[in-house]
């Protein structure tokens, strides 16, 4: 499946202006001309997409329609049908969710003292099915002599829109270095040069060239790693057993009600505490936008916080990544790592004309192209309706040589090539895409989450699930750094937390009051959640289905 | 196309030479760069199957055929068909799959191996021992400054030699080992137990009659007068305790430390 | 609907428009996935499916959302790979002869190379166990470090090897016993111990917006 005439007519524009752009350095944004662009082309600032919150400690704030459906829903599970007396699991930790996150703070935890046998992780897929596993450009930490922690802290917070939390923000610059040895240690095989020091390549919004990889492959070598160290130590996880509903004690969270997927039994978990890994959003294609995430994103954890009080921040902006695929249409919407950026390759439109930097922070970047092919109207069209612009991948080989793509991308080439395009001939097509929900459940730096009243007892939450690290906008390199850093202080303060409490009566109290709240509201009781899969089940098959057992 | 001299080889090393026998592999190159024999290792190679050493089912020596296969591509670059094994027990398997590889046995496997390139068979596997030969021991004597006059008994062990077909010299009364270390100054002793087996794997399996075996050939060569045994063979000298590897002794008697 | 390809699901025959990859094919025609996808872009191996094709008799393998339907294709989803993972630590293990006492197996290997064909990520699997076998730690490492684990190749060993499991083994050696430890890392973690940045960060913590701008404008010149 290459690509079709009117596509390759364009094409030869771009090969036309290659060697021209190769020498053109393009000006950098100052912070009004990106304040313009994202209020007139970013999809956050369309009014239409978001409503206020009319529930809960967010009420009144601004999120994103279809996660403001999924906070004003009845949950999926009756609390009068549930026997809670009877506990399945009975550990001092659970860990929600085995992504990147919950992995950590499972490891963390027990480094803090925790025996294997009192940990346990419960998720929804497989253990290391995440967006962790799909990240593939690399994990920020200032580690170079020319860098230091307090650049990294001002890139971060000048991408956030110095929306950011700043003591989080702190702990994630200042113990980055310190992950990157404990992955070494593990034996993460990063991309280094001959002495050991690790190769460095600039990220959109990075002032300095702060970006670690293991090839495109970052996130999957990470992911494999900490989870085989996970088995090594013998770390239970719950596979296929995604959290319904949180449990409580009087406002402490007292365990949780996990549900079997493939038999539809329950499981009543009672642990001293709960830390909430459960990633981000992706899969509620917001704005009917296509999504980099994987399959299980689809918020449950921002559903069971906010039910027992957390406080949910910065959830009015929404990451679009810049460079989704926009063709082949088998793989629209996946993610075009932003190493391809970094390593050299423009966005260029149907003319061959490079309109922005290549590293603007990410929702610049997104802005520039959505303005590029709606107002100025010089997008390229596929044969399916799907507009975007080239990404100009051949000028990686021209730049670093032949081969680059091969050895540093590998798994973008595959990706192409397994749809009969060779990114390092022609260039390939982008266009924004859902990525990262960049606020989410408050926590202190201790990962404590926050609700009305100061800390919630017994809960804590680490990875994309909260919000404050990245403010209004994530860079490129902090999730895999963030969900290492706070999964680690979620692992240790769960474990000190451990040591000094008890447990608690197991309850879903906080559950019939938030069905009363919505009654008052007047929200449909078929309005359920949390969502815990989407279901892309065909129409016509859908309107002829009979639910008979 | 790499620039090569008149003596060159494609090389197929077998796991041992890459693990613990490396004294075996360092010591033959060296002896290679005074000699000026260029062996080129092959690009893809695969364990020629000594573990599966006497099986006669084609399918457990799929390795074997694997690297005459990657040797015939390689071949077309450097324009020869000989594959020299220094390691014995390699020499044996390769040679006798390639030997014993007819024509239909040829077909079956090609059809198995399906949409990997065909073996035609054109490829010559060949002892160090006899390249030296090749290239001649007379020669050989040019490199050598001191005749040390060691009493040096060579251990040939049956993989050398057996069966007759692929055997590198006569199956009773081998020379070539006692011509080349008379050609490095070497005083060699030829002695009645040189090609009885050393009991090879049965070690792994701490069989007893092993260490009778090692007992009875370390006897019969000092009866003759030896003062060193040397042998081809990392599995013979890991059974015997006291020999080393005759490239050793070669690396030595041309002043391998000299030269480099 | 425009064109559409026959494909057999289990079997049953389907009808589904062309161009689809397997995973979107099943949903077309009303499977909802618990098991068999995950990250739904190439990265974590749920998604293995073996397939035949009418008139061929060859077995095939890909990820099922990597995989764009063909007419006539027979699938099926290979929900779960059982394969046993023996717990080990790394720092103990440094060669090829700690690797054969994790895993003896791999010395079963009989170069059929079946597992090489099998890779849905295209690898030369039967290479990286030969490579073990002969102590070849840094290229077992480097050219099974595409791997996405889904386990197909140890589905279909004939010498019951799980290569997946070993090359991850493999290549937790090679990055902590083979690849140099970075000596500006441990600089800077000694200088961030010893509180260099803290108070730095700390009065940046303080500061109003503005004046955060204007530094984060002065650094980018």
């Amino acid at each position: 499946m290459s690509y079709p005439e009117e596509m390759r007519k364009s094409i030869e524009k771009v090969e036309e202006t290659r060697d021209e752009r190769l020498g053109l350095e393009i000006n950098r944004m100052s912070l009004e001309e990106r304040e313009e662009i994202l209020k007139k082309f970013h999809p956050d600032y369309r009014p239409e997409a978001k409503r206020e919150i009319g529930i809960g400690p967010n009420k009144g704030d601004l999120a994103p329609n279809e996660v403001v459906d999924l906070l004003e829903s009845y949950p999926i599970v009756d609390p009068e049908e549930v026997d809670l007396s009877q506990v399945d699991y009975d550990v001092s930790l659970l860990i929600i969710g085995g992504g990147g996150a919950g992995t950590v703070a499972a490891l963390w935890a027990h480094y803090s003292g925790l025996p294997v046998e009192e940990i346990l992780i419960s998720t929804k897929l497989r253990h290391g099915d995440s967006n962790s596993i799909m990240a593939q450009g690399g994990i920020q930490a200032a580690d170079k002599p020319d860098d230091s922690p307090v650049l990294h802290y001002l890139d971060v917070m000048g991408g956030g829109h110095f929306a950011n939390k700043p003591e989080l923000v702190r702990e994630l610059v200042l113990n980055a270095p310190s992950i990157l040895k404990w992955h070494e240690d593990l034996g993460v095989m990063y991309d280094k040069d001959e002495d050991g020091n690790m190769l460095t390549l600039p990220g959109g919004g990075t002032c300095r060239n702060r970006l670690h990889s293991a090839k495109d492959y970052t996130g999957m070598e990470i992911m494999r790693v900490i989870r085989d160290e996970a088995r090594n130590l013998g770390i239970e996880v719950l596979e296929f057993s995604p959290a319904v509903e949180l449990l409580t004690d009087n406002g402490r969270v007292t365990g949780a009600l996990l549900w079997n997927m493939e038999t539809n039994q329950y499981y009543v978990i009672r642990a001293k505490a709960v830390i909430l890994a459960t990633g981000g959003f992706g899969r509620l294609h917001i704005q009917g936008y296509p999504t980099t995430n994987h399959y299980g994103a689809t918020a449950d954890g921002l559903v069971m916080a906010y039910r027992v009080g957390a406080r949910l921040r910065d959830m009015d902006s929404v990451q679009y990544h810049p460079t989704g695929a926009a063709y082949p249409e088998q793989i629209v919407g996946l993610l075009v790592t932003e190493k391809v950026r970094g390593l050299g390759a423009q966005p260029v439109n149907r003319e061959g004309e490079a309109f922005v930097h290549p590293l603007e922070p990410r929702d610049v970047e997104a802005a520039a192209i959505i303005r590029e092919c709606y107002e100025r109207r010089l997008g390229i069209e596929t044969p399916t309706g799907m507009v975007g612009v080239w990404l100009d991948t051949p000028m990686i080989e021209e730049i670093h040589g032949k081969g680059t793509i091969e050895s540093k991308l590998s798994a973008m080439y595959r990706m192409y090539s397994r749809f009969g395009i060779d990114m390092t001939q022609d260039p390939i097509l982008v266009f924004p895409t859902l990525h990262y929900q960049n606020g989410g459940v408050e926590i202190d730096e201790k990962a404590r989450v926050l609700g009305e009243s100061g800390v919630i007892d017994g809960l804590f939450a680490a990875g994309e699930v909260t919000g404050g690290v990245h403010g209004k906008n994530r860079l490129m390199g902090n999730s895999l750094l963030d969900y290492n850093v706070f999964g680690k202080i979620a692992g240790e303060s769960a474990a000190k937390y451990c040591k000094s409490n008890g447990k608690g009566r197991l309850t879903l109290d906080h559950v019939i009051r938030y069905m009363e709240a919505l009654k008052k509201m007047g929200v449909p009781e078929n309005r359920k959640s949390p969502l815990i899969l989407p279901d892309y089940r065909g129409k016509k098959v859908l309107m002829r289905t009979l639910d008979l057992f | 196309m790499i620039l090569l001299g008149k003596y060159r080889y494609m090389y197929y090393p077998g796991c041992t030479l890459k693990g613990w026998a490396k004294d075996l592999e360092t010591s033959t190159l060296k002896v290679c760069e005074i000699l000026g024999i260029d062996l080129i290792e092959l690009d893809r190679w695969y364990c020629c199957g000594g573990v599966f050493e006497l099986s006669d089912n084609l399918m457990r020596h799929l390795g074997a055929v694997r690297s005459l296969i990657k040797a015939e591509e390689k071949s077309k670059e450097i324009g020869t068909g000989d594959l020299v094994t220094i390691c014995s027990m390699c020499y044996n398997v390769l040679g006798r799959i390639s030997f014993q590889l007819k024509k239909e046995d040829i077909e079956k496997i090609n059809f198995f191996m399906d949409d990997e390139k065909d073996y035609s068979g054109k490829i010559r596997v060949k002892h160090f021992l006899e390249v030296l030969k090749e290239y001649g021991f007379n020669k050989i004597r040019n490199y050598v400054d001191e005749q040390m006059g060691i009493k040096v008994a060579p251990y040939y062990g049956c993989t050398l030699l057996r069966p007759e077909e692929i055997g590198i010299d006569d199956s009773q009364k081998p020379r070539i080992m006692e011509e080349l270390l008379e050609a490095i100054g070497m005083d060699p002793v030829s002695f009645p137990m040189q090609t009885v087996c050393c009991g090879s794997y049965n070690s792994a399996r701490g069989i007893k009659a092993v260490e009778t075996l090692r007992k009875k050939i370390l006897e019969s060569a000092k009866r003759e007068g030896a003062e060193l045994i040397v042998t081809s063979c990392p599995l013979c000298k890991y059974n015997l305790k006291e020999a080393m590897y005759f490239t050793e002794l070669m690396e030595m008697a041309l002043g391998g430390a000299r030269h480099g | 609907m425009g064109k559409t390809v026959r494909i057999y699901v289990m079997g049953r025959e389907y009808e589904v428009p062309e161009g689809l990859t397997i995973m979107k094919a099943l949903e077309y025609v009303g499977y909802r996935y618990i098991r068999g996808a995950g990250c739904r872009a190439g990265f974590c191996g749920a998604c293995t499916t073996v397939y035949r094709k009418n008139g061929d008799y060859k077995l095939y393998s890909g990820l099922a959302c990597q995989t764009t339907v063909e007419d006539g294709m027979y699938l099926v989803q290979i929900p779960f790979v059982p394969a046993e993972k023996p717990k080990y630590e790394v720092s103990e293990i440094k060669d090829v002869e700690d690797i054969l006492r994790v895993y003896p197996e791999i010395a079963r290997c009989l170069s059929c190379n079946t597992c090489t064909k099998s890779c849905p990520q295209g690898l030369e699997t039967m290479d990286v166990i030969q490579s073990i076998l002969r102590g070849d730690i840094k290229r077992a490492a480097e050219l099974s470090f595409d791997c996405i684990q889904c386990g197909i190749c140890s589905m279909r060993c004939p010498a019951e090897i799980t290569h997946y499991h070993v090359a991850q083994l493999v290549r937790r050696v090679y990055g902590k016993h083979y690849l140099k430890k970075s000596k500006e890392l441990e600089r800077r973690i000694k200088e961030i111990e010893e509180g260099k940045y803290q108070e730095e960060i700390e009065r940046l913590m303080k500061l109003p917006r503005e004046e955060l701008e204007r530094l984060y404008k002065e650094i980018r010149r």
